[in-house]
């Protein structure tokens, strides 16, 4: 026997092990993360707003809004915003999700702040340009029908509007004549009202020295904040469950099943309960999805499963490709496996895998200098507070096989799954 | 600036200890000098299809993902393998990677599962999203000699189909030793702990094969303009120009990024701007410069609103292309734009630690380690007039690929 027959001891992961960014209130009244500075030579700063396509007025007017922040003003052009940014080696990128929208300021040490003036100075009062407005629609329009081409696209799209209905916060997906429906006056509507940098939280990570932060309190301390204008409440309608529903593209030889269903808004502990056992069905290599329909089976390439945020709770979805002809065989396998994780809860040694799986992955979340703002900002919509991370441990090592059992019995019901294959279809 | 160590075993395995005391974590980088363009024609996809026969465990690890997973850790590949795990679990991944590299279990049953997969993966990503072929046919039209002719994926499906046993076996006891590869080490670990455990676990694994000279059938040069039109299924038609050009260890190949990032790498260059907004010709139109180690590639497309021809959207290309290389489009201001670009780019790259153990893996596998540090001055010595004169000396109109691709439904 040779010392390489023995696998090396491995310590189960008990802390997350990592500094927390400090909050401060600025001379404004902006909130701001700092997150420990690491000597880098560059930075990121980002604006983040708690609204996003849950909130907004019409289909793609969130999106839109955001990313023709910087399209021109009454001063000067799209080119010539972007120039000056690029001028100084630095980069602005916006981003919308359900319920946020964000916008990071990347740049060097060095030029941060002038960059930052620079954003303060020509990206506070957009116009959207008739012409910069028209050529997003048809570059907008390009994209979506390139993507209308996939199988996967059609099978996420039917599965959520059926589960959440048409026209819905989750349920909604855009059409190439609501693009077309977008105007000026709505994008700028929307952008005084949630998008101005005096509604966001603002979040510094990377070279964020302590003269590069004094320098930061001066600059976004003459920001006044503003409150948001109150929340479009808009609820999901009842959509169509436990059916199957087909979206044939006999172009393509591949296939794709998207199951999704909904889930509660969930207390700190229950949701790390979800989390562990959507691990065990589809989450990591592991995964039972994973290691019987692609590893063991080689039915699929990507198959997989995750538990995320809808405007009412939560959404649980598992999707998969294959080719075609695999298809019927893999979702016959995923419902098996589905329905066999609260009869065959994982125990003893397939669990303990997973948790040390889930400690040192989340420990690795935290790792490198940009981590820490997007932990912050799941905090920020959860409604979690850092206790959250403080006790995640804790309370990771302490689930048992029957809560998994438990709550994979009340959630996990293949039945409860709304279903959309979308592709070549037998 | 990146601080390392280097040393040799005596096996010839190369290896780079780096450490970032502010990390939790280790990563082990593994590249070995193995590509596609090491494969025989008839035999393509292997380096990809290793990506995944990798992960199946080695003689004495009955399953190496499950191992993984058990440290916390995470892994993956793109022919280049890594795997990440909680610093105080770091021999778990030396126990991995180097059981794998000294014995990997390659069997009838691996195989077929593994193959299986692969199959799925090409046609995914090649038959089932718009512009999945393309650098099949990029690589066809643009290389008649060079293993460059095939895409990493591999040339045909089944090349992997009618992969054997044997046919892999000796693609691994060929490749995958230790002196045909580095080893980076990065993380919370010293450099001490990293000398003791690559002895432990690496020091006795013999080396089974040659190191890779990198020798391959020479491309002639290019002396014609080539044309191929297929379809897509792309609902928009497309055109695509393509050029071959310099290694990245050329001070040219730097050169003519910069070129590509100044005309078509953002939407204020002049092919965006020209093409996309005031002409409406295209909804996308833009170009780049892929910096390979033996060569590079640059491709400057565009994608045709309806109603536009092929014909009008290549002509357009090349005039914003030549308007760019007789050097009326580009001031010095551009230029020090873009080399301001270039280097925050480069600064955010260096800022996680797993990019940092790739790029000390790929800059000693150039064997210019040290050139790390003047990646930065590679883009700062350009001038405009040497940007434009590599440019004009290397993309010839008459040399061109030209790609059209129509949408399949049209046909």
């Amino acid at each position: 026997m040779t010392f390489r027959e023995t696998a090396p001891s491995t310590r189960a992961i008990e802390s997350l092990n990592y500094t927390s960014a400090t909050r401060e209130i600025l001379a404004g009244g902006l909130p701001m993360y700092v997150c420990p500075p690491r000597p880098l030579g560059v930075l990121k700063l980002q604006f983040y707003w708690p609204t996003g396509t849950a909130q907004q007025p019409a289909p793609m007017v969130a999106r839109a809004t955001n990313i023709l922040r910087l399209s021109g003003n009454k001063h000067l052009t799209s080119e010539q915003i972007q120039e000056g940014f690029e001028y100084l080696g630095a980069s602005v990128g916006m981003d919308v999700g359900l319920n946020e929208s964000t916008l990071t300021l990347q740049a060097q040490e060095e030029t941060l702040i002038e960059a930052l003036q620079w954003l303060l100075k020509e990206g506070q009062d957009p116009v959207f340009p008739d012409e910069e407005l028209a050529i997003y629609k048809q570059v907008e329009t390009a994209g979506l029908l390139r993507r209308m081409q996939t199988p996967r696209y059609w099978s996420s799209r039917e599965c959520m509007e059926s589960l959440y209905g048409i026209g819905s916060p989750d349920g909604t997906f855009s059409n190439p004549e609501d693009i077309e429906a977008l105007q000026a006056a709505t994008l700028q509507y929307w952008f005084t009202t949630n998008l101005g940098l005096g509604m966001s939280t603002v979040f510094v990570s990377g070279d964020a020295n302590a003269k590069l932060q004094e320098k930061l309190r001066l600059v976004l301390g003459g920001i006044n904040s503003q409150e948001q204008a109150p929340t479009i409440i808009t609820t999901n309608t009842q959509g169509l469950k436990n059916q199957v529903i087909k979206h044939p593209l006999e172009q393509s030889s591949q296939a794709s099943m998207y199951l999704a269903r909904t889930l509660p808004e969930m207390d700190m502990r229950t949701l790390q309960l979800a989390s562990l056992v959507n691990m065990f069905l589809g989450g990591f290599f592991g995964s039972r999805l994973m290691q019987d329909l692609r590893e063991t089976r080689g039915l699929t390439y990507g198959i997989g499963s995750g538990i995320s945020p809808s405007s009412n709770g939560y959404t649980w979805y598992v999707s998969g490709e294959m080719n075609s002809s695999n298809a019927d065989a893999a979702l016959e396998a995923t419902l098996e496996i589905m329905k066999n994780i609260a009869s065959n809860p994982p125990s003893g040694d397939e669990l303990d895998k997973a948790k040390r799986y889930a400690a040192g992955q989340m420990r690795a979340g935290f790792d490198g200098p940009f981590a820490l703002p997007r932990k912050i900002q799941f905090l920020l919509q959860s409604g979690f507070d850092e206790r959250y991370y403080t006790s995640y441990m804790d309370t990771l090592w302490s689930i048992s096989s029957e809560e998994i059992s438990q709550f994979a019995d009340n959630y996990l019901q293949p039945e409860a799954f709304t279903i959309a294959l979308a592709g070549k279809l037998n | 600036m990146i601080e390392y160590n280097r040393f040799v075993l005596p096996n010839g395995l190369r290896v780079i200890h780096h450490q970032d005391p502010d990390s939790t974590v280790v990563v082990l980088n593994t590249l070995f000098n193995v590509g596609a363009r090491d494969e025989e024609s008839s035999r393509t996809g292997f380096a990809h299809l290793f990506e995944h026969l990798m992960f199946g465990g080695s003689k004495n690890v009955s399953s190496y993902d499950k191992s993984v997973e058990r440290a916390g850790g995470s892994n993956n590949a793109y022919t280049n393998y890594y795997i990440t795990v909680p610093a105080e679990n770091v021999e778990t991944a030396f126990w991995l990677e180097s059981d794998r590299m000294f014995l990997l279990d390659i069997n009838d049953k691996s195989l077929e599962v593994q193959r299986g997969v692969v199959i799925e993966e090409f046609k995914q990503r090649c038959f089932s999203a718009p512009f999945g072929l393309l650098w099949h046919h990029v690589r066809s039209l643009v290389y008649k000699q060079s293993p460059y002719r095939w895409p990493t994926i591999g040339e045909d499906i089944s090349h992997i189909e009618n992969a054997t046993l044997e046919d892999v076996a000796a693609f691994y006891q060929k490749h995958y030793h230790p002196a045909n590869a580095i080893l980076c080490v990065a993380g919370q670990i010293t450099l001490e702990e990293t000398k003791a455990l690559c002895e432990k676990w690496y020091a006795n694994i013999p080396s089974a094969g040659a190191v890779n000279l990198n020798q391959y059938n020479p491309e002639p040069e290019q002396e014609e303009r080539r044309f191929l039109s297929e379809t897509d299924l792309s609902p928009n038609p497309a055109v695509f120009l393509v050029w071959r050009g310099p290694a990245f260890s050329s001070p040219d190949s730097a050169a003519l990024e910069l070129f590509a990032d100044l005309l078509g790498g953002s939407e204020i260059s002049p092919l965006y701007v020209r093409l996309v907004k005031e002409t409406a010709l295209f909804n996308d139109a833009a170009c780049f410069y892929m910096r390979g180690v033996g060569e590079g590639l640059f491709m400057l497309y565009g994608i045709l609103n309806d109603s536009k021809t092929q014909e009008e959207g290549e002509a357009a290309l090349l005039d914003v292309f030549q308007e760019a290389l007789s050097g009326k489009t580009f001031t010095e201001r551009d230029m020090e734009r873009v080399k301001n670009k270039a280097t925050t780019a480069l600064l955010f790259e260096k800022a996680t630690l797993i990019n940092r153990a790739q790029k000390l893996c790929y800059f000693e596998n150039l064997g210019h380690l040290e050139a790390l540090e003047e990646e930065n001055n590679q883009y700062r010595e350009v001038s405009l007039h040497h940007m434009l004169n590599t440019a004009t000396a290397t993309f010839k109109q008459d040399r061109v690929s030209v790609l059209y691709y129509s949408p399949k439904q049209s046909e």
